[in-house]
């Protein structure tokens, strides 16, 4: 039986270029078979962790490098999002509670409930190395070969 | 993001297309900052061909509802698809959001 499949792509770090990374990873996931709610969980993941890394792991700075890398595999999909920024632990991070409805700050919050796994270490040289992952959900078998 | 926007029984229902994400948030808040003008405004965002809504709309919508609290205007949101429900659920949001299953009940609901 095959390995998952890795690919990567290089991305500035610029707002502008979320809605491509997203379609590439969502174009690679639909394309194994992956339903619905397990796209769907992974473009928010992704998208929100995007966001993080340009606003805070990179301060906004809008030359800097992120780079993703995708494995698919029949039980499950992983992004990996790699920063050379400021370091930063989602687990270390205590979003605050959701009581009261606010203008932002839901981000990590989101991360955790859509994804079966996260998981965040430093990165060789600076900066952090982002796991996220997806279970394939049952229902979404992965296409015959 | 696309939008078009109409009025309707003194209702102004903006339909939007495509993610309410981080790269269309200024876009977003400048539109409901526009259609949200003026005491009495009527608001409706139709959110049926919205793909996606990540934490920075889901905080320009909150920021909407208090603009409109602020004004004295009216601000609700209509047809959200599921996925875009089940953000506003895990962000606890659709506890303060006007949320309408379909835009002619939002129409209802606002013109009265």
């Amino acid at each position: 039986m095959a390995g998952p499949a890795t690919e990567a792509l290089s991305l500035a770090s610029r707002v502008e270029e979320i809605d491509g990374a997203r379609r590439w990873v969502t174009e690679r996931i639909r394309a194994a078979g992956f339903g619905d709610d397990d796209v769907w969980a992974l473009e928010l993941a992704l998208t929100e962790a995007l966001a993080n890394v340009i606003h805070h792991a990179y301060g906004g700075d809008p030359g800097q490098r992120i780079e993703l890398e995708l494995r698919v595999g029949e039980e499950r999909a992983e992004v990996t999002i790699r920063d050379y920024g400021a370091p930063f632990d989602p687990h270390a991070y205590e979003p605050e509670p959701l009581d009261t409805p606010r203008s932002g700050g839901y981000g990590v919050h989101l991360i955790r409930e859509v994804l079966d796994e996260v998981a965040a270490e430093p990165g060789a040289g600076g900066g952090t190395q982002l796991r996220l992952t997806k279970y394939r959900s049952p229902g979404s078998p992965p296409p015959r070969s | 993001m696309n939008v078009t926007t109409e009025e309707r029984s003194g209702v102004k229902v903006a339909a939007l297309e495509g993610a309410l994400g981080v790269a269309a948030a200024l876009e977003l808040r400048d539109l409901l900052d526009g259609l949200l003008e003026g005491p009495g405004a009527k608001v409706l965002l139709d959110l049926g061909a919205v793909t996606l809504i990540d934490s920075s709309g889901v905080g320009i919508l909150v920021t909407a509802h208090r603009l409109a609290d602020s004004r004295g205007a009216a601000f609700a949101l209509a047809a959200a698809p599921g996925p875009v429900g089940r953000v506003f659920e895990l962000t606890r949001t659709d506890k303060l959001l006007r949320i309408y299953a379909t835009v002619e009940d939002g129409l209802a609901a606002l013109a009265a």
